[in-house]
């Protein structure tokens, strides 16, 4: 993977334009010291359902590995967990029947390639 | 020493001369090791040389080869590995910190196959701290340093094979084993100027390799041409029991050569349009015009969109959920601290907030999306766009994530990488600050001979993969 996931500071824009929409009060986890939790702010998130998933999720890392974290490391967090929202959300719009297995283990498509290369 | 011209020819004529005795597997060693040994550390592109074991085994392939017991088109010839690669004897850090001591006392697949085949192993060539599979915001994430460029030292080789890219553009080896998870063998490619291919996924075993992405990761060679990479392909590919993902036998193979496959008559090739969404001025028109040389080959040139589809956040979920379980232990115990950058330092702990439900959402969305993508070849046999969308950044460039740009979808790494298919980069020509352009084929599954004979007939009518870089 040559870069690391991105999130753009248009999306972040966004992310912030739809938190001010939100009439949400969910705790400032980035405020807080390790292993606190403060109830002072608004997060952001393309949803108000997004932006309460980016925050619980965020609660659990810092009730699992709060004293490891720095602010800063709490804000960067929230960021990239906004960022797999966002991925998640793309995803799960992409339209799916009841019946279309999952590639657990990818399977190239073998039977479908040997014949083109036979054409030739 | 032997002089930079005979260091920088394509590993097929350095093992003809080998065969034929013109040339010393010895002499050939002790030159590319001093170039190492003086260039080198300047651009950062070893962890380890492996100086010991490269000489034995020069020393055995000349005495085999002057008894008559010639192997094949490897041997006596040097490369270079990806740190990744388990090398019994020597430190394999896979790029990081908390594995800086890390040794194995077992041969990859990959290793053991051209130990079979009489290659000459350099090297270690350095990488980005677990090719990034926890994530990073630039070049520095390196246990080494960031890799520089051998066109301009100011400026980054790309990664994950950031150290791959190095070795082979400043001729410090003729090829190197590479890595690429979503585009880390093509981008360093591209920004180095040299050819690097993504078999087929299962193609090459992957037993002994760091794990990042078990349904992603591939291995494959890196060279100065097309046609090199389809020779060490050959060396390299095949079933191994020993990885879960293996192609069958009479599958995983790959034979060299492959005079059947050149662009001819009829031979089709789709010109993406739509998979990125700015390129760097004056790269689509190399990108045109290296089209166009295969159009007067005979080939029918037709423009080509990807279909619309979360390529990209499949595969960025993908990746990140999977180097997950394979990172659980270093995220856990909390030495993830330990790593350089500041992604790579906590991206984990968002990461294990996946559930099992959003990793099979992700992998029933891939297999449609595989789907989707195959089709397209009904109609082309490879498709071809830029190997990156600009030349190499700075060093020093700010992280990522300060870029403006909302998530790029169609890009080509992401869709090729998470179907499983053949690609293989070659330089085009230069951008800003003579950095080379890369054009990239990507193939059907299994069509990696497709990939191969567009690249190397490009390079058969063109000059670019003969332009090297000055150093001293």
């Amino acid at each position: 993977m040559p870069r690391a996931p991105k999130i753009s500071r248009r999306q972040f824009n966004c992310l912030a334009a739809a938190a001010a929409a939100s009439t949400l009060a969910l705790p400032d986890l980035t405020a807080a010291p390790p292993g606190e939790y403060r109830q002072t702010g608004n997060v952001s998130g393309s949803t108000p359902e997004q932006a309460r998933e980016v925050e619980a999720k965020l609660a659990n890392i810092i009730r699992k590995y709060g004293p490891r974290l720095s602010a800063a490391d709490r804000e960067h967090l929230r960021k990239i967990l906004a960022h797999n929202e966002i991925m998640l959300a793309s995803v799960r719009a992409f339209a799916l029947q009841n019946g279309d297995p999952t590639s657990t283990v990818l399977k190239v498509s073998v039977a479908e390639a040997a014949p083109e290369r036979e054409k030739r | 020493m032997l002089s930079e011209d005979i260091l920088f020819l394509p590993v097929r004529e350095l093992g003809e001369r080998i065969r034929t005795r013109k040339l010393s597997p010895v002499a050939l060693a002790e030159s590319y090791l001093e170039r190492s040994e003086r260039i080198g550390p300047q651009l950062h592109a070893y962890a380890t040389l492996t100086k010991e074991l490269a000489l034995r085994q020069a020393r055995a392939a000349e005495s085999e080869i002057k008894a008559g017991h010639y192997r094949g088109p490897l041997h006596g010839v040097p490369y270079a590995a990806k740190d990744l690669v388990a090398a019994k004897g020597y430190p394999t850090t896979w790029g990081a910190k908390p594995y800086a001591t890390q040794e194995f006392d077992f041969d990859a697949t990959v290793i053991a196959r051209l130990n079979d085949a009489g290659a000459v192993l350099l090297g270690k060539a350095a990488m980005i701290e677990l090719a990034g599979g926890l994530g990073y915001s630039g070049g520095n994430a390196s246990l080494t340093g960031g890799a520089k460029n051998p066109w301009n030292p100011e400026y980054w080789t790309c990664g994950s094979s950031s150290g791959s890219g190095a070795v082979v553009a400043a001729g410090l080896a003729p090829w190197a084993i590479g890595s690429d998870t979503r585009g880390s063998i093509l981008c360093p490619a591209s920004w180095c100027g040299i050819a690097g291919m993504r078999p087929t996924y299962g193609r090459v075993s992957r037993f002994g390799a760091m794990a990042i992405a078990y349904t992603m990761d591939k291995l494959g060679p890196m060279a100065r041409t097309a046609d090199d990479c389809g020779l060490v392909l050959s060396v390299l590919a095949g079933h191994d029991p020993l990885d879960q993902h293996s192609l069958p036998r009479g599958v995983a193979e790959f034979h060299d050569p492959i005079p059947h496959v050149s662009v001819g008559q009829g031979f089709r090739i789709g010109r993406l349009t739509n998979v990125w969404r700015e390129m760097e001025p004056g790269l689509q028109t190399a990108v045109d015009e290296a089209l166009r040389v295969l159009e007067r080959q005979g080939a029918k040139i037709v423009d080509a969109e990807v279909p619309d589809g979360p390529y990209e956040e499949a595969a960025e979920l993908t990746i990140l959920m999977e180097a997950t379980a394979a990172f659980q232990e270093l995220i856990s115990s909390g030495r993830c601290a330990e790593l350089v950058d500041p992604v790579g330092r906590i991206n984990g702990y968002a990461s294990m907030e996946f559930s099992a439900e959003d990793y099979l959402r992700v992998q029933r969305v891939r297999l449609c999306l595989q789907k989707q993508i195959d089709k397209l070849f009904d109609r082309f046999d490879v498709l071809a766009t830029a190997g990156e969308s600009s030349s190499a950044s700075p060093l020093s460039a700010p992280p990522d994530e300060d870029s403006d740009d909302p998530i790029a979808r169609r890009e080509p790494d992401g869709i090729s990488s998470l179907c499983g298919l053949p690609a293989l980069g070659v330089p085009c020509g230069f951008g800003k600050n003579k950095l080379p352009f890369g054009l990239q084929f990507i193939g059907r599954a299994l069509c990696d001979d497709q990939v191969i004979g567009a690249a190397r007939t490009f390079q058969m009518h063109t000059e670019w993969h003969k332009q090297r870089p000055s150093l001293s």
